[in-house]
């Protein structure tokens, strides 16, 4: 069943339907918010969760059915943005995290923490840019239309993103 | 490893697991959460509206009571059952699937 047909049905009060549709998308909501947010990802959870219940609730406001992913991502990144500019985000919090870190194989954690500085450096918005089309591969027009930003402000910002990124990992930018 | 698979292997340590159900579940308790506050405010509007109603019925309710004689208790009791029994059919039907 497509995304189209799930949101049809989960707009007529269907929470099977809207089930569905949030375990086919929770993975990629999380992901776009552990790399927004940074610091631990209960906090990414937390918000992700705060995202689903908005989308429960103003579902009739979703105009166009098929485009749920990226309805549903931009209401996540408007939560993520609250939750950047709220004072919850403490440095107490971000030392705790840091005792947790542990970096992927055959990466040191070195790069790792390096990675998050050079992501934790970049602007919100070019930050978001670079989860959804250099992390999660999504075409520049989809991350625009979740993000209500200009597809050419979304190329300029993930290419800025990547020089940023790559600079962090010691290497340069020559894609 | 070049810069481009480093980026690409902290990009994946980052991913979210496909099926989560602890995540799920949490997210399907704010949502009932939230659904049983709205149904209580959602009913805010009828209790005012009965309370209105009794009160605008108040000297006729007063003028039936006085012609029962002795029998408001017993009738008090039997009029709330029947409430409770009507109460309950509505709910049963309304949560039973299908």
């Amino acid at each position: 069943m497509t995304d189209a047909e799930l949101a049809t049905q989960a707009r007529a009060g269907s929470d099977a339907a809207f089930t569905r549709l949030i375990e086919r998308h929770q993975a990629a909501m999380r992901s776009f918010l552990r790399r927004t947010l940074g610091g631990g990802w209960a906090e990414a959870d937390d918000v992700a969760q705060e995202a689903v219940l908005t989308a429960w609730s103003s579902l009739h406001r979703l105009k166009d059915a098929s485009r749920f992913r990226s309805w549903l991502l931009g209401i996540a990144w408007r939560k993520a943005q609250d939750r950047i500019r709220s004072a919850r985000r403490g440095a107490t919090r971000d030392a705790e995290w840091l005792e947790t870190l542990q970096a992927p194989t055959g990466v040191s954690l070195a790069d790792r923490l390096a990675l998050d500085q050079a992501m934790a450096g970049l602007a919100p918005d070019v930050r978001a840019c670079v989860a959804l089309c250099l992390a999660d591969g999504w075409s520049h027009a989809e991350a625009a239309q979740a993000l209500s930003l200009p597809p050419g402000t979304v190329k300029s910002h993930v290419a800025r993103g990547r020089v940023r990124l790559f600079e962090a990992l010691g290497g340069s930018d020559d894609a | 490893m070049t810069p481009e698979q480093k980026l690409a292997a902290l990009f994946a340590h980052e991913d979210a697991p496909a099926r989560d159900l602890v995540f799920m579940a949490m997210a399907a308790q704010r949502i009932a959460r939230r659904r049983a506050v709205l149904s209580v405010l959602a009913c805010l509007p009828w209790a005012l509206v009965a309370a209105v109603v009794l009160w605008a019925l108040q000297p006729m309710l007063h003028a039936v009571a006085a012609g029962l004689g002795g029998a408001e208790p017993t009738l008090g009791v039997v009029g709330l059952s029947a409430v409770v029994v009507g109460m309950a059919i509505w709910m049963v039907r309304r949560l039973t699937p299908g």
